[in-house]
Order: C-alpha cells, then structure tokens, then sequence
C-alpha cells in the first residue's frame, strides 16, 4: 500500500499547486508530509463503547502513524443518535469530513439522494475495493444517480472492515445432552428445538421488551427459505416484489408457530434483550438468535457455538452488513486524505486490528486474536463461509425508511398471538407500497 | 378600576409626600392627562428587550416556523411543499396517532390525578403539626422527582423484570397468580408506565401541596379544633379550600407532563408492546427522526401545543372562577 501512495503524491502536488482555493481537496497524506502541513480530518461513528470503541481508537492511532501530520478527531455517538440525527449533522456546513451513516434508506440512502455525500467511485476503482470486498456487501452502500433506486449506481460509502452478521448462538453443553447436532436448516433447527422443549430446556431465548431482537429469528427463517438474491431484490426495490412473495408469511407463520409451541421463554414480551443474552450465557437456553461480538467466562466461551442456517440453495447465507460504514461528507474539504481513510479503515491492517479485539472481519484476515476463543473462532468460520459464498443479504427492514419500526411492533402482535402472519404481512407490505408510491 | 391620582398614593403611603423631589414629579407625570401628542416612555421596554429578544429567536420564530411546516411535507432537509391541512387530518385518521391521544387520556389519570389524590394525602399527614420528622418524609418521597429517567428505568425495569423482586415478593406471598409481565403486556404495560410516571411526579406535587398547607393560617386549623373538627373534616374544610392555588399548578403541570410523555415510555417499551404505550410525542419523535416527515411532526406538535394551552386555560379559569365567586 505504501508505494501505491508515495506514487500518488506527485499527480495530487501538482493538482494542489494548480488550485490555491480549494485545492486541499486534493491533498494526500502522502503531499501533507511533503510540506510539513498538519490537517485534521473530522470523524463520526456510532462506536462509543466497547471493542468496537477500541477499534476505531487503535485503527486512527496507526492511520496518524502512518500519515504524519494528520491527525483524527474522532466523535462518536450512539447508533440510535446516529440513525435519527445523520442528516441534520450531513448538512451542517461544519459537517464531519466522515461520517458513519446505516445502510439503506434511512442512510446512506437519503443522504446520497440530498447530495450531502461525496460519491466514491473514483476512490473504489483507485483502491480496488470492489474486488476486496464481497459484491453483496458493497452493493447495500450504493445508490441510483437520481437517488430512487439503492444497491445499484454509485458507491457512496466504503464498509469498513467490521462484519455484522446476524448468527445463532448454542450451547454446546446442552446440545450434547440431547445427542444432537449443530443445525444447519430450519428443520434441523426445528427438531433440535422440540427436543430441547420435550426435555424442559427453554429452545431459544429471546427477549422483546424492547423489540428489536424479533429481527433476528425472523430473517434467519428467512434466509434460510427465500435465495439471496431474492430478498436483495426486495430490498433495493427492484421490480418491486411483495412482502409476501419473498416469503414472509411463511417466515412469519414459522416464528408465531415457535412462540405457541413455547419454543421461547414464557414472557418473552417481557424480557429485554440483554436479560435474554444473560439467561442464554448463563447456560439457561439452548439456541440464542444475535449479531456477533459476544465474550463471556472462559467457561462461558468454551460452552458456546455460533452458526447460520443455510440458504434453500445450501449455500451460506446470512443478512449482514458492515458493522459502520463510512462516507465522505460533502462539506469534506480533503476528499482525497478522507479517502485515503476510508481505504485504510477497510483493509487488512485493520483487519488485524480487529481480529486482534476480537471483532470479526468482514474479509479474511490471517492475525491471532487476544480474544480467541471457540466463539470468536465459530463467528470467523461464519463469516468466511459467507464471503466466500457472496451469500451476504441486506437486511430486510433497511428496505423503507420506516421498516424496522413497523415490523418490531408487527412483531411483538405476531408473537402475542395478537396479529395473524397475513396480518403481519399486510402491515409490512403497507409500509413498503407507502414508501414507494410517495 | 380605581383612578390614580397623587392625592390617593399619597394617602395610601400614609402620609405627605416631600415638597420637592422624585416621587412628587413621578406622581404628577402619572396624573397628567392623557393625550395623542404624549411622548411614550421606551425605558421599561428597554429593560424588558434583551429578555424578549431571547424568547422571539428560541421560542416565537421557532413557534412561527413549526406552524409552517406543519402546512407542508417537508423531509427535514430539502425544500418544503405546501400541503394544506392534510398533517393535520392525517392526525385523526392514523390509527397509531388515534391510539396515542387515547393513551394519553389514560397517563392523565396516571400522571396527573394520582400522583395530586397520593400528594394530598401524603401532605395532609406528614404536614400536620407536630409531626416528627417530617423533613426526613419530605426529602425521601421527593427523590424520585429528581432522578433521571434513566436511573427511575433502570430501577423499575430490575424491579418489574419477569423473573425480578415484584413477581418474587408475589409468589413468596402465595399470589403466584397476580404474577405479570408487567413490563410486556398489551394489557397493563401502560398502565404500569403511568404508575412509574406517577411514582416520578408525585414527590413534586407532595412538596408543592406541604408549603401550601404551611402557608394556611394557623387560626383556621384552630378554629376547626375548637369547633371539634375531626382530622378528616379539617382535611376538606381547611387544608383543601387553602390549596386552590397549589392544585392548580399541581394538576397544570402534570396534565402536561401527561401530554408530552415520552422519556420514561420510550425508555422501556419505545410505545410498545405493538403500539400499546404509544404517544403523541412518542409519535411525533417516530414522525420527526423515523420517517422523517417533518411536517407532520410539526403539525402534531401545534395539535399537543393546542391542547396543553386549552387544558391549561380550563384549569385556571375552573380555580379562578371558583376564587372568584
């Protein structure tokens, strides 16, 4: 990488000598130390806590080191702050120079369609990042020309090299005791689920207080029934496909059928998803639906597997996106350096940066990991299965920019027994023809 | 209306006035007859300037501004479209936006009459005199007034947890039967949410209903005694009628604080389980940040603005018209 940019440093002097106004857009880490200038480039993520916290801190330390004379300044905020505030911040004239904003529309999708990000084609081909990164990833940071379409024209943000797949946790203890296998279908996950019931251990524990973990069973029922490429199409809108079409009165029928069969906890409606995590880490269920990052007690590592069901084709399939995608914003006034940025926070440096904090990346990365346990490794396997197989599927709720509202509501009638799975369907389906006919 | 002239101000101060200085010219000039050449006095209005050039830029041309948008669709960013009063119809015929201002008719009773029927009560007791210790009770029952939302959540939602000490204690008491998901019900969560909000208000309303039972006459209480007033008689016929002004702001307050719900709610159930616990603001946030349609949140708010001036407006004229009669 670093010769690719000491070449680069000529053509980019060149075209800051010939722009006094203006001309630091073109400027390079590679120019900036040339002359002994310092810029600081402005950062926003949704990565305040934790590993991920971490990662971005150790991921901008050695970016700096290695640019010197720029210096990161990083703020970060919540994502729920983050998806509700990302377009007032956008349009600030004293916007981030990168900002993290979600996939889809309430994202990346209406930022590119008000023009507040910078389009990173250029950057994409210069770096190669269309061949480091799976298609199906990329495709879920793009959007049309005339910002009606998603997963097609340009590239506005670049993924970073943080995965975010939704899995299945397991108890490997318990599975044992029921002489079953890791599931890898949904009838094998059914039958594995019967069994644990029969012998009194909670199937799958799943708390909906606070209503955003019903995605998770729900899209993994999804994947596992409707192709990849299917439930891509319904989310970039192309061709506009029911809701029902892709099979989600079935995936819907099938998560109300495991709550009457008292497949999750009792009160699931009363449970919040972190006491969920708790009871299933404390070796209290037998399969626990989540995104990846999860570490407790040696004990607890060493008793818990992670795994996808596959795709009706048997391939790998899992809805994933990049855990914060970055953009360039257009208020940036060093596009390149940003750029520059972007290419280093999705690489395989910080690859091993995050294998090392154990994150999973979203590309292989050989590293050791501080963090290596049979988790960790379980989510690498995962996850490289997926890229390898290009089986990576937007999520579903990113599809509107009300979505995800609609169906954790929706879902919490469905589980309740309150909503049919048609019913659940026409509520999704509503939302989606509102979204596309306003 | 009384007419001012130096002659009355001068009795009233209680006697005559220095031959010569300030008070006389001041009295004199608020004598003078009044006529369409007098120069108006800008002093005062300066005074009052920088504070109302504040409240113009945060509060009327932001109010002025949230009116407009109300009128358009408007996503927040872009350029807004008239629409006409389609915001505002939409209002009444969403079903979720009907849900919410039910559920509100419900946290009024939550938020505003139980904690003012619990704050009597409570001052009728602890503010009697010669009650022992009644800064400790004072202190103790309003610490849940200066709690964060998040802290008052984190409590309840350990407390009210499926598996947690209420459902505990029950079950340990033989009443395994009243055991709930308090927290995930379609049928009780907002009451429960209304409970935690009245928990919340009622320290508030106790406080504001003791300094008021300390501020009625001794003599009143006295003349109850000797008149062999029971406590409870006492209670409605002195303390209550000597606390007009207290309920007024009492109810005010937290009839608002009814309306505009929102951090404890969204804190717990974000309006759920479905939309159960939804509520004009819990809407309006959804409206404003969700579907970015910005214009209809705003129109929401002139609705929630509309109505908390009406209930407020009702209220002072219920406790004015009664003062007054």
């Amino acid at each position: 990488m670093r010769p690719r940019r000491q070449a680069l440093a000529l053509p980019a002097l060149v075209a800051v000598a010939l722009l006094p106004s203006g001309g630091a857009a073109q400027a390079t880490a590679a120019h900036l130390a040339a002359h002994s200038q310092s810029i600081t480039l402005t950062e926003l993520d949704w990565n305040p806590t934790g590993p991920d916290n971490t990662f971005f801190i150790d991921v901008n330390k050695a970016f700096e080191q290695q640019n010197p004379g720029v210096t990161i300044k990083r703020t970060t905020i919540s994502f729920n702050t983050d998806v509700s505030t990302i377009r007032l911040r956008a349009a600030s004239p004293s916007a981030p120079c990168i900002i993290g904003a979600n996939e889809g529309w309430s994202g990346v999708g209406v930022l590119a369609k008000d023009h507040l990000l910078v389009p990173l084609n250029k950057y994409a081909a210069q770096y190669h990042w269309f061949s480091r990164y799976p298609t199906a990833v990329l495709a879920q940071q793009m959007v049309s020309q005339n910002g009606k379409e998603l997963g097609t024209g340009n590239l506005y943000e670049m993924a970073t090299v943080l995965a975010g797949p939704q899995s299945v946790y397991y108890n490997k203890d318990l599975l044992s005791q029921l002489h079953l296998p890791v599931p890898s279908t949904l009838a094998e996950l059914e039958h594995d689920m019967a069994a644990a019931k029969a012998h009194g251990i909670v199937p799958m524990e799943l708390g909906l207080e606070d209503q955003v973990q019903i995605t998770v069973p729900l899209y993994q029922v999804l994947d596992a029934i409707t192709p990849a490429q299917k439930l891509a199409n319904f989310v970039y809108g192309i061709g506009r496909p029911t809701v029902a079409s892709i099979g989600m009165d079935k995936a819907a029928a099938t998560i109300q059928g495991w709550a009457k069969d008292g497949y999750f906890p009792k009160s699931v409606l009363g449970i919040s998803s972190s006491q969920a995590e708790n009871n299933f880490f404390s070796g209290k269920g037998l399969f626990y639906p989540a995104w990846p990052g999860y570490s407790g007690t040696p004990a607890q590592d060493a008793r818990t597997g992670v795994f996808a069901l596959d795709g009706p084709n048997g391939k790998a399939e899992d809805q994933d996106n990049s855990n914060q995608p970055l953009g360039i914003s257009r208020s940036c006034k060093y596009v390149d350096l940003a750029a520059q940025y972007l290419n280093f926070v999705s690489g395989p440096e910080a690859g091993k940066i995050a294998v090392k904090l154990g994150l999973v990346p979203q590309i292989p990365v050989k590293a050791s990991s501080t963090q290596e346990g049979p988790i960790f490794r379980s989510e690498l396997t995962l996850a490289n299965n997926v890229a390898k197989s290009n089986g990576y599927v937007p999520y579903f709720d990113l599809s509107t920019l009300t979505m995800l509202t609609t169906l954790e509501r929706a879902g919490q009638s469905l589980v309740a027994g309150r909503m049919t799975p048609q019913a659940f369907t026409a509520a999704l389906q509503a939302d989606y023809s509102a979204f596309h006919n306003s | 209306m009384r007419s001012t002239t130096p002659e009355t101000l001068v009795a009233e101060a209680g006697g005559p006035l220095p031959a010569s200085g300030g008070y006389v010219k001041i009295l004199e000039r608020g004598s003078a007859p009044r006529g369409p050449k007098r120069k108006t006095d800008l002093g005062p209005y300066l005074y009052v300037l920088p504070a109302m050039a504040v409240f113009a830029v945060f509060v009327l041309v932001p109010l002025a501004q949230g009116v407009w948008y109300s009128f358009t669709s408007w996503d927040g960013i872009g350029a807004a479209s008239w629409v006409g009063v389609s915001n505002y119809i939409s209002i009444w015929t969403d079903p979720v936006m009907r849900e919410g201002i039910a559920n509100t008719g419900v946290l009024v009773l939550f938020y505003a009459g139980v904690p003012i029927v619990v704050g009597l009560f409570t001052a009728a007791i602890i503010g009697r005199r010669g009650m022992h210790g009644m800064g400790f009770y004072r202190t103790v029952l309003f610490l849940p007034q200066i709690l964060s939302s998040v802290v008052v959540i984190v409590i309840w939602r350990l407390l009210l947890a499926p598996a947690g000490p209420v459902n505990g204690a029950l079950g340990g008491l033989g009443l395994a039967f009243l055991e709930q998901d308090w927290l995930g019900s379609f049928s009780i969560t907002l009451d429960v949410l209304g409970l935690i909000g009245a928990w919340v208000a009622f320290g508030f309303c106790m406080v504001l209903f003791l300094a008021g039972i300390q501020a009625i006459p001794t003599e009143l209480y006295d003349a109850a005694k000797v008149d062999g007033a029971s406590p409870v008689r006492e209670f409605f016929a002195v303390t209550l009628p000597g606390l007009r002004g207290q309920l007024a702001v009492a109810m005010t307050l937290s009839v608002i604080a009814a309306f505009q719900a929102f951090d404890i709610i969204w804190l717990v159930t974000q309006g759920g389980p479905g939309t159960s616990s939804v509520t004009p603001a819990i809407n309006l946030y959804n409206d404003a940040f969700v579907s970015q349609n910005v214009g209809a949140a705003a129109a929401l708010g002139v609705v929630m603005l509309a109505a908390s001036l009406v209930v407020t407006l009702i209220i002072v004229k219920l406790v004015e018209g009664r003062r007054n009669a």
